[in-house]
């Protein structure tokens, strides 16, 4: 019992983790509906991205991220405009084009690195504050308060500015939105670049707690890709709800049945609370359908 | 699709199958090494044939084995799959003699059985699994230690020196054995539950998925467990965080043995000299040994540093390099007969004492065609390198294990 | 990604070219026939004229594995519409099925056949039944998440799957252990197995079952107004192509002899690589997904021997390209790209 506060403290940042890694692909999964399996890479690159910056220039990782995610942002564009957008009136085509550029992506860097894993141990990233006998890290409560930002932020960004509602409007009817005289490949162009440069983002808050690997995306999106779904696509709020039901779950299966099993009963969880409510916890029912009508 | 003549398509894909590959080559030793090339075990592949090539490199500097030359060909695969089919290329479109690798016991079960359709020996220098001399199969024998030889040191550090520094009887150690969950970590935790508790310990092994994005879980659990030895079996990313997380957590057991890895500059770059002072790390020789105990060690890695520009980072390719000088010992043993009977044969004659090789091993292989006269060895961290501390024979002069338990 | 889009998207033209063209002329199996035998005709020939060169053998050996799995996929993920990346369960559900009755009862993997689909189809059915009520990207993930528990599943049932270590077949080569010494044994086994893959496709696709499937697929409201039950027809399409991936794991199981959790049940190794295989070759098309697999197979394996060796991971750097080059410039896949070349010659004539 006297680790019960530690599970939950550790539950809430491991939460934090997921939701902040799922903002950006809830912009692209969730609002735009590209299944774009090569988003862990960019959170990857987003890593890597920090520690050359560490490592070249002796550049803090919270620093770098000024360069990196605009650079990832940018980079996101790019890869929409050249491979996603000539794909645009053929989602399965873009799940598999997302695939080959995960592949590319992905040995690249393996090619350039030899897969050596890299390391940063920033004096911050050793310092954790003990309250009440309950221990949080600090890397990680930054990241928690990164993904409460982040999903502020984008909530905000899409209810509030006429470009977010132009986004959403997109997302929705897409021919609606053209004869409403939005530049519709530019909107989904810069919401692409915008949830590539937040897994960035994720990628850098993350680099001072693991060792770096080629493969090191695929750890975090898997889980991804079921907050978003467990959240409700598109949902700002339901994605960070999810991350953080993930997160506890995971905590608690984790230490009290048995690390081994915690991915399990991760999903199972997932797969339980969609058979309560299919469209996710905040989803509007039917939105599955939503933005795939008006493709074609 | 339906007016389109498959057929068409199927002349295109037959006719790529014609293309041929220029024929062997005279006067040559081609040996193939397979071993993964990408996805996560990349890094320990492309090492593992790197010291491949270096043994060759060093052989043909002096003349080669009998006066050919021995040339490597590296044969990619991930999956059980895949390495049937690169001993099928292997085999057929490079011709290669032997075929030797691997890293993953999977891909060497699957590619030594393959290879017995062509008739080609399998010398395997690193797979781990214990099983696979166990199946009997007529072209397979393995010059490096099984996982059961990497427990075999952790126990026996553990047993002949960590014991008395921990002030415990080995009977009375409490022992904590943390391994990722795939085949690698999961046959050395066996193999250490199963010998510590032949001497009376009390033992308990707990599995990690090696992707895991937290293991601060595995790491409360431990602790609640308090034990005298803490021993973690797992892949460099998910060991790193284990370390990470026990700083954090300040669960400083008063013995911590990693095994396989940990002795990296990265490993000190990610947890910091402070938090790795007297961590144990059971690997293959590398650096700060005793020259006496592992002959030429010093100049062979420095060799590895020359030509491939960095240290090497999979600590048992050392152990592939051992493998490959013992092959070309059998090949001149045989005279250049690279039949499958003749090299069994000249192995099975084959008895040279410990200390023979680089990695302190000598050559004896027992009725499995196991190899017996090789171990593995074990580092401490001590100040910003690792120092050989046990077995005693193999440390430098002046060097012991330093004081275990930390405040 | 979901019934309306796959629907949309225009991948799946062949079928609905057949509907169309159904108004004059009724399309029957007895049409495709003729087609079906040309074709397993020309690969039983190509097998033949590769019989000696193993390693390309190898290559046209398991691109007939992967093409008669991603046929089997075709049946629920192209003609039904759902887009299920959970195949990779039935393909190590029929793999354990016979190791483990050979292993322990020595029963013949031939009868291990009907066992191993059988539980196939009964998992498949159990599962999807709550699965089924979710849509688009949303059934999707949830089978995603399937994969994830029968990994841990699979980890921790040792008794049956050997745990981490695998489970491992001795090597004892003969026509009852369906192991062989030939090399060109297995691409017949593998030949045989597409064949029987093909010839269900082509069946279901003319029958009841395949109208109701694309319906589902096209539409589902509208097919449940007609009258369609849709949850009954989804689960019979599932369970068919369950059993018949279950089948391709029998082969599979003794065709490499050892099998880990991690290996075969690898969500992008097996399970999102049959999907894409159908999809880059034509979804939802009875020869597209075998056409995929005899395209993207080779060319995995032959960059892997090839280039593998040179810098790590330059195999699937080029691959990688190759696939994203490949989507932009046949958006239809290779069914819809030929199609079009077809159509662009017939014009000219």
């Amino acid at each position: 019992m006297d680790q019960f506060f530690n599970v939950v403290a550790l539950g809430m940042l491991l939460g934090g983790t997921y939701a902040l890694v799922s903002v950006g692909l809830n912009l692209i999964f969730g609002v735009i509906r590209i299944v774009n399996f090569s988003q862990g890479e960019f959170l990857m690159l987003g890593m890597y991205g920090a520690y050359l910056g560490y490592s070249t220039m002796g550049l803090d990782p919270y620093a770098g991220a000024f360069i990196v995610v605009p650079a990832l942002t940018l980079l996101g564009m790019v890869v929409y405009w050249l491979v996603m957008r000539p794909l645009q009136n053929e989602p399965m085509m873009q799940v598999f084009a997302s695939f080959g550029l995960l592949l590319l992506i992905q040995n690249v860097v393996l090619a350039i690195t030899g897969g050596v894993g890299m390391s940063m141990n920033t004096p911050f990233s050793q310092v954790t504050l003990t309250i009440a006998g309950v221990q949080f890290s600090a890397t990680r409560l930054i990241i928690l308060l990164a993904a409460l930002v982040a999903a502020g932020g984008l909530g905000l960004f899409l209810a509030k500015t006429n470009f977010g509602q132009a986004i959403r409007a997109v997302a929705q009817d897409r021919m609606a939105a053209q004869l409403m005289g939005i530049n519709v490949e530019r909107t989904f162009m810069w919401s692409f670049g915008i949830g590539t440069g937040l897994a960035g983002l994720a990628g850098v808050l993350l680099t001072p707690i693991y060792t770096l690997s080629p493969q090191i995306g695929g750890n975090f999106v898997m889980a991804a890709f079921a907050v978003v779904v467990l959240g409700g696509l598109g949902s700002v709020l339901g994605a960070l709800v999810g991350g953080f039901i993930v997160g506890l779950t995971e905590a608690f299966a984790g230490y009290y049945i048995d690390p081994e099993l915690k991915h399990a009963v991760i999903f199972i969880v997932f797969i339980a609370v969609l058979l309560i409510k299919p469209s996710g916890l905040f989803g509007q029912a039917g939105a599955e359908e939503v933005g795939l009508r008006e493709q074609s | 699709m339906k007016k389109f003549n498959g057929a068409g398509v199927l002349a295109v894909l037959v006719g790529a199958g014609w293309i041929t590959v220029a024929a062997a080559q005279e006067g040559t030793i081609k040996i193939g090494a397979i071993t993964p090339n990408t996805g996560g075990m990349a890094v320990l592949g492309n090492d593992l044939a790197n010291w491949y090539e270096l043994a060759a490199d060093e052989i043909n500097a002096k003349g080669g084995v009998l006066g050919k030359k021995v040339k490597i060909i590296r044969g990619d695969a991930t999956n059980a799959q895949e390495a049937i089919a690169a001993v099928d290329k292997l085999a057929t479109v490079d011709k290669v003699d032997i075929i030797s690798g691997t890293i993953a016991s999977f891909i060497s079960q699957a590619a030594s059985e393959a290879a017995v359709n062509y008739n080609k020996m399998y010398w395997e220098t690193n797979a781990l699994a214990v099983e696979l001399t166990t199946r009997g199969l007529p072209n397979f024998l393995r010059t490096g230690p099984s996982a059961a030889y990497y427990a075999m040191q952790a126990a026996d550090v553990s047993k002949g020196k960590v014991a008395s520094v921990v002030g415990k009887p080995v009977n009375k150690l409490k022992i904590w054995v943390e391994h990722e969950d795939s085949n690698y970590g999961t046959s050395i935790a066996t193999e250490v539950d199963r010998l510590m508790k032949a001497e009376g310990a009390t033992v308990q092994i707990a599995g990690h998925k090696a992707s895991a994005v937290d293991l601060t879980d595995s790491i409360l659990r431990a602790q609640q467990a308090n034990p005298d030895i803490f021993i973690i079996s797992g892949y460099v990313v998910d060991t790193h965080l284990l370390l990470r997380t026990m700083r954090e957590r300040n669960f400083k057991p008063a013995a911590t043995i990693l095994i396989g890895l940990g002795d990296s500059p990265d490993t000190l770059k990610a947890i910091g000299p402070e938090y790795l002072q007297g961590i144990l790390i059971v690997t293959f020789p590398r650096q700060a040994i005793n020259q006496k105990y592992a002959p030429g060690s010093d100049a062979v890695n420095k060799a590895y540093v020359d030509k491939y520009k960095v240290p090497s980072i999979g600590n048992a390719g050392i152990n592939g390099y051992v493998g490959m000088q013992i092959l070309f010992k059998a090949i001149e043993a045989t005279k250049g007969d690279m039949s499958v009977s003749a090299l069994m044969k000249a192995a099975k004659a084959m008895d040279m004492p410990i200390g023979s090789f680089t990695t302190g091993y000598g050559v004896k292989f027992d009725e499995n065609m196991q190899n017996t006269r090789g171990q593995a060895v074990t580092y401490q961290w001590q100040g910003d390198s690792t120092k050989v501390v046990w077995p005693q024979e193999a440390a430098l002069d002046g060097v012991s294990m330093i004081k275990l338990a930390r405040p | 990604m979901s019934n309306l889009d796959l629907a949309q998207s225009g991948a799946l033209g062949d079928s609905r070219l057949a509907g169309r063209r159904g108004a004059a002329e009724v399309w029957t199996v007895a049409n495709e026939l003729p087609t079906f035998f040309a074709v397993v005709a020309a690969i039983g020939l190509a097998v033949y004229l590769l019989s000696n060169q193993f390693f390309y053998l190898n290559l046209l050996t398991m691109a007939l594995l992967f093409g008669g799995l991603a046929v089997s996929w075709n049946i629920i993920g192209g003609f039904g519409g759902q887009f299920s990346i959970a195949h990779s369960v039935f393909f190590a559900i029929g793999a354990y099925t016979a190791g483990n009755l050979y292993k322990h009862f020595g029963v013949s993997p031939w009868i291990a056949i009907l066992p191993a689909m059988l539980l196939s189809a009964a998992v498949a059915a159990i599962v999807s039944w709550p699965v089924f009520r979710l849509r688009g990207p949303f059934f999707a993930i949830a089978t995603m998440a399937l994969t994830e528990v029968a990994i841990a599943f699979a980890m921790h049932w040792k008794a049956v799957t050997g745990g981490a270590s695998g489970l491992t077949i001795p090597y004892r080569a003969g026509l009852e252990n369906m192991i062989f010494q030939q090399r060109w044994a297995y691409a017949a086994l593998f030949l045989g197995y597409l064949a029987v893959t093909l010839l269900t496709s082509i069946v279901i696709l003319r029958s009841r079952l395949g109208y109701y499937l694309q319906a589902v697929r096209d539409n589902d409201k509208a097919a449940e107004a007609s009258g369609i039950p849709i949850m009954w027809t989804k689960l019979k399409g599932m369970a068919i192509s369950a059993a018949l991936t279950g089948i391709g794991g029998v082969f599979f199981m003794m065709y490499v002899r050892i099998v880990e959790p991690a290996g075969l049940l690898s969500l992008f190794d097996v399970g999102v690589k049959i999907a894409l295989i159908a999809l880059i070759g034509g979804i939802g098309t009875i020869y597209g997904p075998l056409l995929g697999a005899l395209i993207l197979v080779p060319l995995d394996y032959w960059l892997r021997a090839f280039m593998g060796s040179a810098v790590p991971g330059g195999n699937l750097i080029v691959l990688g390209l190759i696939l994203v080059l490949g989507s932009l410039f046949m958006k239809k896949g290779v069914a819809g790209a030929l199609r079009q070349v077809y159509r662009a010659w017939s014009r000219q004539q």
